[in-house]
């Protein structure tokens, strides 16, 4: 019997609701403090120039140019309208290989080459910050995504292919940038897609009118 | 409470005229000692050397005999080999131990200069340009001694009872290049105004080009004496052409926008105050720059900006500034948060000002020689005439101690020796002037944070009253401040303060803090 009256006090101690204070809730005023910034560098029409790699076939290594233009609406918002990359395939030492150990040559070189591709698409960047060089210099960067998509000419057909990537982007001034692109392709040759991943550093020069520009 | 404006005026007034003798800012040396209490700068020697006497010292040589010429060629030869040290000792040895009467003896004091000069001896270098200058027995390198002189009054610490008073001021240098005619004729007509003699020192600025830096300099010299003789209209006109000014010459600029924003906060116009603070550019780090962030924060109180306020202030804690005299950084930032209602962050800023200065102000009350007390002499060392002083004397200690890497070079024709002597004779001399100008900077800076202490303990006791003031609460609602809106896709970035300082961000701190207080019947 007072075994069971221990164990409900103790119960409806337990279910028993926390008695609320009312008093102001000063965790919720603690100051905080921000350096507001005017962004020094900003975006309008950007015309992009680059070179890179598509490294992940095993029978060939697509060294690419690709140009674009791309239109900022704002410092978040970006329409890549248009990025044509053309890519020339240098074979690997699979094929030899294949030939040397076991005598067989790869069919239609080992599958369709990527030639060419043009996608257009939405960039969101994210991400923007301060860096310190070598702790003598501060480089200002930004990250930012991309996902698109657009034909691709793949051995002798066209592809409809969907881009998703990432980049990074370093300014030298106002007009200037270069940026890192990571991106991955998926080739739709079937409902399953194949994926090529593709590296480039292209050189990005800005032009934004006068009025709309901020100062560094 | 508004303790900051009433001293504005006065304070750069008595500063302003001296600033203009040298542009550049000579900032103190971060360290600061880490005892309150600390050793006095070396006593005054019994025996007081004046500058003329310095200067003679650079003119005492060994008897006159007859000195191969030869020395001078090789000396010439090596100074353009860049062989600096042995360049000098070739030059010394000529002047020293030749005829002043010799041919190249006034070259050799030029080339003496040029060679202490490369090698970091400023102050021998500007003894011996003094030289060349004060005698003019060779015209033809009269401009290029100036030259030199001028180029280092704007980027060193020098002594400028030596070059200004002694050199410039009462002589007559015939026809000079137009620039260096502008400065002397500049300087002349500075000390004119310093001495009160404004008729003369008008008739100096006159002839100074009207497109010369030193004739903006000289518009400035005009507006400060405006200032001092309560024409503030006519002060505010002049600051005001020297700013918009199409002569490049951003030193003067910056200062007549530092004048004429302090000019027009103590006159209430606060936001014409903020628009020619924002135009002020001081060096990094910095006292000037700290000033200037203090200063700028109470404009934007009084403007009722308090967060942009606290941002400034929180930019003051930067490491780099901690050591800076501000006493009244604390005042601002105790009752911003008492209008706010923050209460027990009020009383933090309190206690912390007591934990930053008591040990200071206990010394004060205990009358111990000033010169021991760190922040006094931190304080009263830190800006104007003495600031320069200051700087100068750590300049010559630091050149004085050059002269060990030397010696090899110089122990045979004992320049080395001469050298100590020149240092040390204007170590002393410095450290006299130094001595008399200390104790009135450090009067005003004891009255200063006494002042302040005062301030500080009414705040307390204000603090105290408003913690218990009765509230009914019937009708008490929340005073409604704009809320922290942060857009995702703006022009400006906002970084989030994490206990990290960058020099760039420290002018663009905003403080988001709430209004803690209650409103009954639209009163606090």
């Amino acid at each position: 019997m007072r075994q069971g009256l221990v164990i409900a006090t103790l119960l409806a101690a337990l279910l028993t609701p926390v008695v609320g204070r009312a008093e102001v809730n000063f965790e919720a005023d603690r100051p905080r403090v921000f350096s507001i910034q005017e962004r020094p560098y900003r975006l309008r029409h950007e015309f992009q120039l680059g070179l890179g790699v598509m490294p992940l076939d095993a029978f060939y290594v697509g060294v690419t140019a690709q140009a674009g233009y791309t239109f900022h609406f704002t410092d978040f918002w970006a329409w890549e309208i248009a990025a044509g990359t053309y890519s020339m395939n240098f074979d690997t030492a699979l094929t030899g290989n294949l030939n040397d150990k076991y005598g067989v040559v790869p069919v239609r070189e080992g599958g369709e080459r990527i030639k060419a591709f043009a996608t257009t698409g939405v960039v969101v960047k994210p991400l923007f910050g301060k860096l310190a060089l070598l702790n003598s210099d501060v480089v200002l960067s930004e990250t930012f995504f991309v996902a698109g998509l657009g034909p691709m000419l793949k051995g002798e057909y066209k592809r409809p292919t969907g881009v998703l990537g990432v980049g990074f982007r370093f300014w030298s001034g106002p007009m200037l940038s270069w940026r890192l692109d990571i991106r991955d392709y998926l080739i739709f040759s079937t409902w399953k897609p194949e994926n090529s991943l593709s590296i480039m550093l292209s050189g990005a020069f800005n032009y934004r009118e006068a009025d709309t520009a901020v100062a560094p | 409470m508004r303790m900051h404006a009433q001293s504005l005026r006065w304070a750069f007034v008595s500063v302003g005229l001296g600033l203009l003798c040298v542009p550049a800012a000579f900032a103190q040396d971060a360290a600061s000692a880490s005892q309150e209490e600390v050793a006095p700068p070396s006593e005054p020697p019994p025996e007081e050397p004046s500058t003329e006497a310095v200067a003679e010292a650079v003119t005492e040589e060994a008897e006159p005999e007859a000195i191969d010429p030869e020395i001078f060629d090789i000396a010439v030869a090596d100074f353009y080999n860049e062989r600096y040290a042995d360049a000098a000792a070739g030059f010394w040895g000529y002047i020293h131990l030749g005829d002043a009467s010799s041919e190249n003896y006034e070259w050799a004091q030029f080339f003496l200069a040029e060679s202490l000069r490369k090698l970091g001896f400023w102050h021998a270098a500007v003894q011996y340009y003094y030289q060349v200058a004060k005698t003019r027995s060779r015209p033809e390198i009269l401009p290029d001694a100036l030259n030199r002189l001028e180029s280092i009054s704007r980027v060193r610490p020098f002594s400028e009872s030596l070059i200004f008073e002694d050199l410039l001021y009462d002589s007559e240098f015939g026809f000079l290049p137009p620039y260096l005619h502008d400065w002397v004729e500049y300087v002349q007509g500075l000390y004119d105004y310093k001495n009160g003699l404004i008729d003369w020192a008008e008739r100096h600025f006159a002839a100074i080009q009207k497109n010369s830096p030193y004739s903006l300099r000289a518009l400035y010299v005009q507006a400060v004496y405006a200032l001092k003789n309560k024409k503030d209209d006519v002060a505010i006109a002049m600051f005001d052409s020297v700013s918009s000014s199409a002569i490049d010459e951003p030193t003067v600029k910056n200062q007549a926008n530092l004048a004429l924003a302090r000019l027009l906060f103590d006159t209430e116009h606060y936001a014409d105050a903020l628009k020619a603070y924002d135009k002020v550019v001081q060096r990094d780090l910095t006292f000037e720059q700290a000033e200037l962030l203090l200063e700028k924060a109470w404009t934007h109180y009084f403007l009722g900006n308090r967060r942009k306020a606290m941002g400034l202030l929180h930019a003051l804690e930067a490491p780099s500034y901690q050591h800076y005299f501000l006493p009244d950084a604390f005042v601002l930032r105790g009752l911003i948060l008492k209008d706010l209602c923050h209460f027990i962050p009020a009383k933090r800023v309190v206690r912390s000002f007591r934990f930053r200065y008591q040990r200071a102000l206990d010394l004060l009350h205990r009358r111990v020689d000033m010169r021991r007390i760190a922040s006094i002499l931190d304080a009263g060392t830190q800006e104007g005439t003495i600031g320069r002083r200051t700087a100068f004397l750590k300049s010559l200690e630091s050149e004085l101690k050059l002269i060990d890497t030397y010696d090899t070079f110089w122990e045979d024709v004992e320049l080395d020796t001469h050298l100590r002597k020149i240092y040390e004779l204007e170590i002393r001399e410095q450290t006299r002037l130094w001595n008399i100008e200390f104790k009135e900077s450090a009067d005003e800076s004891a009255l200063q944070l006494l002042e302040t202490e005062e301030q500080v303990s009414l705040l307390d006791y204000e603090l105290g009253l408003d913690i218990f003031k009765r509230l009914k609460v019937e009708g008490a609602k929340r005073t409604v401040e704009e809320p922290l809106v942060i857009p995702f896709d703006s022009s400006s970035v906002y970084y989030e303060f994490d206990t990290e300082y960058w020099n760039d961000e420290l002018h663009s701190y905003k403080y988001f803090i709430n209004n803690r207080c209650f409103e009954i019947g639209g009163g606090k």
